[in-house]
């Protein structure tokens, strides 16, 4: 009698349309499959069990360099982003010389200078974690002095009032809380990213890694391989965002957030 | 010159020369300068004198470069118009109907972490190396993000707002959309394109590294297999500077729009 | 107190008004924001509902205009029962709800719009009420550069502007600092002078109260109830000076006791559960 109840509190006509929504997604998958040539679309089968099968055996690798570029590159880019943001708004002399060519890199779209680093690295590894590496010092430099810049000033006043005399008390206790959720919401932007310079990277000369599964079976035409493939890196970028979601709520439970 | 015109063109001159932009100006400078230099002390194949970047680029690229940007320009611009379009109609829709948002909610989050780049082998398995694939795959880019951010910002509409439009006589759901919500957005509508359009850049450059016939990527792609760093680097200089326009723009379009906003003292 | 003269007509009528929020699980039980509640409020009087926070004050003007639903019971206006918003009852919220993204006239005439008043017409009525609060200089400008007490003579024009049967105001001075508050009172009752409203006030400031209205009703806490209704003896022609009257201020100590006790009973209740 009570699991009937719950069952019914649990199923809103949110969820069932949500799911209606997803099993028909499938169906429509599956029915399409059956009616277009399988380089195309083919069925959910094949693309599972096929690809599965055919690439069992350098999967775990696969997953695993692709996972250590994206984590490298981005942990590296990152901190030294946060870092420079600090070194910035700490230093005035700092800020002004680094404040043009920052505005200078940005409209640059990362994308584009993986033939350059290619060209002047070779084809190793390199080029490939630099990309993600710059990318994510980009996007944390950026939005690590935008969060400086807008701590409030009444926030600020009222440390000095209270007793952070010197810059590095009201560095450590002020801005530092208060601009860790905007460098986690840059840090939400720099994994996405990581994870699509990771592919774009890999896709460009690799020789292991999602990416590189990927690459080789379009080469084959083997289209399985390509979207189980995509799906792979997709459920990686999906983890990934949930890790960080449960940081931001355990870091952040100050925030003062509407109810979603 | 008589001693009061001089004296108007100083004046003029400190406004336009404000400190902010005198340190800018003067680390371009700069930068050049180091380029120059470097580029003597290293083989071309590094870094190229600007020189040779620009000149020789355009020496040996001249008859392509007009078609090449002209192509990249417009998947760009048309994937940007198609994806937002679909994507904030999409936003707009979710948040009118709780059905259609019960509905695409589930599609939607399961789309969101896919990275779009990831996608490019497939659209070329799909559509091509032509056009269409490019343009399509900017687009899904753009969709899928103008949708969040749309919804997002129709979400953030102080509900104080809709409620004395309510009290004032907009009591059809359609009034409140016109009316409301629809100029309440759309500074937070702006500022998330100036985000995507950058993405699109990048996504368009992605999509002609590994399959186009013409393009700025195009361009970097063949360079490199020849070993034309310059090119490399000009074409880079293209897209980025394409980009900062673009942005610019956006933000010049912000600014005209957006008049009513209040905003703390920006840069 | 003497009761209003006969001849004057009522123009909204609170019946037996009951307003229960459903508990959202078994564990939280209904909560009762009113409970019967009876009162009128007559044609062209400003009056006020005042009582401890927490005792629906605003629940209850909300009901009147419609953006709520009650339990049980009615509210007519002008004999007809207040089923959803209208702009027949314009609301005066306590939060900015000047649309900033609309100039003064903009926002003047966005009920009249909606209405399909032709162009011409509404620039008449529009332009008469900027005069009206005081803005004539204005007509242009956006709520950003306008102060806190500027937008909230926009905001009243705004509702006069589509003629309501009926204005409420809910604490709408309420985010002003002192200064602006005194004198907004002041001008809402010289618009109320120029142009007459029936209008239904809520507020916890009981000076406020007693400064503006004709009439003040009084809440218990929650879950409220009328428990008096006071009629205010002063003239229609106040100043700032009523204020320290001993009359005025002989009423603010009896409407301060007649909440004080409603709060304490109301605590003696809790704690006795």
């Amino acid at each position: 009698m009570k699991g009937w109840k719950m069952l019914r509190n649990f199923l809103t006509l949110r969820k069932i349309l949500g799911l209606f929504s997803v099993v028909t997604a499938v169906l429509v998958w599956y029915i399409l499959s059956m009616v277009v040539p399988p380089i195309f679309i083919p069925g959910p089968e094949e693309v599972f069990k096929g690809s599965y099968n055919l690439y069992k055996p350098i999967l775990a690798a696969s997953i695993v360099s692709t996972l250590l570029r994206v984590i490298v590159g981005f942990l590296i880019g990152s901190i030294l982003g946060i870092l420079v943001a600090f070194a910035m708004a700490w230093n005035k002399f700092i800020q002004w010389t680094l404040d043009p060519i920052i505005e200078l890199i940005r409209p640059i779209p990362v994308i584009a200078l993986i033939p350059l680093f290619i060209l002047w690295i070779g084809l190793g590894e390199t080029p490939r974690i630099l990309i993600i590496v710059f990318a994510s010092f980009v996007v944390l430099v950026v939005s690590t002095r935008e969060a400086i810049k807008n701590v409030p000033t009444v926030c600020l006043n009222a440390a000095r009032t209270l007793g952070a005399s010197t810059k590095g008390r009201v560095f450590r206790t002020i801005i530092l809380p208060a601009i860790t959720p905007e460098i986690i919401a840059g840090i939400k932007i720099a994994a996405a990213a990581s994870f699509d310079l990771a592919a774009a990277a890999e896709f460009i000369g690799a020789q292991r890694g999602l990416g590189y599964i990927i690459i080789n079976a379009k080469q084959f035409l083997y289209t399985n391989g390509v979207i189980f493939g995509i799906f792979l890196f997709s459920l990686l970028a999906w983890l990934a965002s949930l890790l960080i979601r449960y940081f931001d709520r355990r870091i952040n439970v100050w925030t003062e957030r509407e109810a979603a | 010159m008589s001693k009061n015109t001089l004296h108007k063109l100083r004046e003029k001159l400190v406004t336009l020369l404000t400190p902010e932009r005198l340190t800018n100006l003067s680390t371009v400078v700069a930068l050049v300068i180091v380029w120059y230099a470097i580029s003597t002390i290293v083989h071309p194949l590094f870094l190229p004198s600007p020189a040779e970047v620009f000149g020789r680029s355009y020496f040996v690229y001249h008859d392509t470069l007009g078609s090449d940007i002209l192509y990249s320009l417009m998947r760009i611009v048309l994937g940007l118009v198609l994806g937002s379009l679909l994507g904030i109609g999409l936003g707009i829709a979710m948040s009118w109907s709780k059905i259609v948002e019960w509905w695409f909610d589930p599609v939607v989050e399961i789309v969101r972490p896919i990275p779009v780049l990831a996608l490019i082998p497939l659209f070329i398995l799909w559509f091509g190396i032509g056009e269409l694939g490019k343009i399509l795959l900017i687009a899904f880019g753009v969709f899928v993000r103008q949708v969040v951010t749309t919804r997002e910002a129709i979400k953030n509409v102080p509900s104080v707002y809709l409620k004395a439009a309510q009290t004032l006589g907009a009591t059809e759901k359609a009034q409140l959309f016109r009316t409301v919500i629809f100029p309440s957005i759309t500074p937070e509508i702006i500022g998330g394109l100036r985000v995507t359009v950058a993405a699109a850049f990048g996504y368009c450059a992605a999509a002609e590294f590994l399959g186009a016939q013409r393009g700025i990527g195009y361009m970097i792609i063949r360079a490199r297999r020849y070993l034309y760093t310059f090119a490399v680097i000009f074409g880079i200089i293209l897209f980025s500077s394409f980009s900062l326009i673009a942005d610019r723009f956006v933000r010049y379009l912000d600014h005209r729009i957006n008049i009513w906003t209040e905003r703390e003292a920006q840069q | 107190m003497q009761a209003p003269s006969l001849r004057r007509e009522v123009k909204i009528k609170v019946r037996n008004l009951d307003m229960v929020y459903r508990g959202r699980s078994p564990q939280r039980g209904d909560v009762a924001a009113l409970q019967q509640v009876n009162f009128d409020v007559y044609e062209n009087e400003i009056a006020t509902i005042i009582g401890p926070s927490g005792c629906g004050k605003t629940t209850l003007l909300f009901l009147i205009a419609g953006l709520l639903e009650p339990t049980d019971g009615e509210i007519l206006v002008d004999g007809e029962r207040v089923v959803g918003s209208s702009s027949q009852r314009a609301v005066v919220f306590q939060q900015d709800a000047v649309f900033p993204w609309l100039t003064v006239f903009g926002n003047i005439e966005y009920g009249l719009k909606l209405k399909g008043t032709p162009f011409s017409e509404r620039k008449k009525i529009v332009s008469h009420y900027i005069d009206l609060v005081g803005l004539s200089e204005f007509e242009d400008a956006y709520p950003k550069e306008l102060s806190g007490g500027m937008r909230k003579r926009v905001d009243i024009a705004r509702c006069y502007a589509i003629n309501p049967a009926i204005l409420l105001m809910d604490e709408p001075f309420g985010s002003l600092d002192v200064f602006t508050k005194e004198r907004m009172q002041k001008e809402l009752l010289r618009i109320w002078r120029t142009e007459r409203k029936t209008i239904c006030f809520v507020t916890h400031d009981i000076e406020e109260a007693l400064f503006i209205s004709q009439r003040v009703i009084i809440l218990s806490a929650r879950p409220g109830i009328v428990r008096r209704v006071i009629q205010v003896p002063f003239s229609e022609n106040r100043d700032l000076s009523l204020r320290t009257t001993n009359k005025f201020q002989e009423l603010r100590r009896e409407l301060w006791q007649e909440i004080a006790v409603g709060e304490d009973a109301h605590e003696r209740v809790e704690n006795a559960t």
